[in-house]
């Protein structure tokens, strides 16, 4: 199972990736499906599932604001309360 | 052609730049609206040029880092942001035209320019800060004249708009890639604005602005950023705010090889070796008789200017011209820093120098100076 946290922009999307990359969580930077971003242009940092807490928690740390966060299972998309 | 005119823009490039420019033609699309192969790799370009201006300036949040056409574009954004709605400003005498020009067109500003003595940097603070009203807004300074290479007490100021809760706006045209400015400790700098072309050793069409401490913000240019689309509003996230429409991804490309060469040397050693020069050229020049330097060992980095006795700096540099130098004539865009020393008459003959400047260069250019006033019968 994967994890998708959006990003209101690629510049958010990248130092957040960066700031994964330090803590050592792979993550890859693409662009989501226009509804998981409340229906606004964004980006997504894809990530393991195992990964989501820390990586939310970082993210959030470091002031990037996160404009939700998805799993993807199956072909389908759930937001969670991370 | 031997060139001297950095100060304008630097034309020796690290051979790194030339290469980046190419290969971002070749293989950038649009930063940051899709998610295929080109469009990504721009912005991975882009975004490693942010990080390494960022790493320069002592920047924690790359994103605070925008891209502009050059240092005007980013003054004006300065400028007109911490300015919105009206005010007072204080600026240095030593103030480009690209600082004072927008400030005459606003509305409801009012400014004040502070003359003062050539290498003197107490005076230019005991004068600015005596100049602060109950209706100043912010001060602006220039690190380093364009026209005189006075280095201005920008630290200090900026300390002290922290002790009157006031802003900070820095020109670091001249200075950016030759003397450092460390954002973690500017608590009271709203803006610090810069070209690429200059000393960071990018190409033409690339400026920068570091958004500092500052809530002001205010965009000139509205437009699609690829971001918060569905917001029929301009987006208040930097670098969005600021950056509408396609950025300069070739420029950026190659202004990132310019900041990577910057990290290379390193400032320290960049410095020295431009300051090492500018001794030697201005040691050569004072023993030249009609020619007056503005120089000062202490006070001085960067351009260089001259006057020489009954030749108007055009014709000295059309001269020079004619023996292959590159040089600037005249007032440089900056008419306050003539009329704070006295040469707005007929200005200056502008020498300025880049890194890839050499001794041999300047012994040249020195010798050729001389045989020129040696014409004229001195």
């Amino acid at each position: 199972m994967g994890c998708l946290i959006i990003l209101k922009s690629i510049t958010y999307a990248q130092r957040a990736s960066g700031l994964l990359s330090r803590l050592r969580i792979p993550s890859s930077i693409i662009k989501p499906p226009v509804s998981l971003g409340k229906g606004s242009c964004s980006y997504a940092l894809k990530i393991k599932y195992g990964d989501m807490k820390k990586a939310v928690d970082a993210i959030r740390g470091a002031n990037i604001p996160i404009s939700g966060v998805y799993t993807l299972e199956e072909g389908y998309y759930r937001e969670v309360t991370a | 052609m031997i060139y001297f005119d950095s100060a304008a823009t630097t034309l020796q490039k690290p051979s790194m730049v030339l290469r980046a420019v190419e290969a971002a033609m070749i293989g950038c699309g649009n930063p940051g609206r899709s998610g295929h192969k080109a469009a990504m790799t721009a912005a991975k370009t882009v975004y490693e040029c942010r990080e390494l201006i960022a790493e320069l300036y002592g920047m924690a949040e790359p994103e605070r880092v925008v891209f502009t056409q050059n240092a005007t574009h980013a003054l004006n954004i300065a400028i007109k942001s911490q300015l919105k709605g009206g005010g007072h400003a204080v600026i240095s005498g030593y103030e480009h035209n690209s600082v004072v020009r927008p400030l005459e067109m606003m509305e409801g500003v009012e400014y004040t320019s502070v003359s003062t003595p050539l290498f003197d940097p107490d005076a230019a603070y005991e004068g600015m800060t005596a100049a602060v009203t109950d209706e100043t807004k912010c001060i602006i300074c220039t690190h380093i004249s364009n026209v005189f290479g006075f280095v201005l007490p920008v630290e200090r100021l900026d300390a002290f708009c922290g002790e009157k809760g006031i802003k900070l706006i820095i020109d670091a045209s001249q200075s950016a890639g030759v003397l450092p400015l460390d954002m973690s400790k500017l608590k009271n700098t709203a803006f610090v604005c810069m070209p690429g072309h200059k000393s960071l050793y990018g190409p033409q069409g690339t400026g920068v602005l570091l958004c500092g401490n500052t809530d002001k913000l205010y965009s000139l240019t509205e437009g699609g950023t690829g971001s918060d689309s569905k917001n029929l509003r301009q987006p208040d996230m930097l670098p969005d705010l600021f950056e509408s429409g396609t950025l300069n991804v070739c420029g950026i490309a190659g202004l990132a090889e310019g900041m990577r060469f910057i990290a290379k040397t390193g400032l320290g050693e960049i410095e020295d070796k431009e300051r090492r020069m500018m001794k030697r050229l201005a040691s050569g020049l004072k023993e030249i008789e009609g020619v007056t330097v503005y120089y000062d060992r202490i006070n001085h980095c960067g351009p260089l200017s001259i006057t020489a006795e009954d030749i108007p700096s055009e014709e000295m540099c059309r001269r020079l011209a004619d023996k292959g130098f590159c040089l600037r004539g005249g007032l440089h865009c900056s008419p306050l820093a003539h009329r704070s020393v006295g040469t707005i008459e007929e200005g200056t003959v502008r020498i300025s120098l880049s890194y890839f400047n050499n001794t041999r260069e300047i012994d040249l250019l020195t010798a050729e100076i001389r045989k020129i006033m040696s014409e004229e019968d001195y």
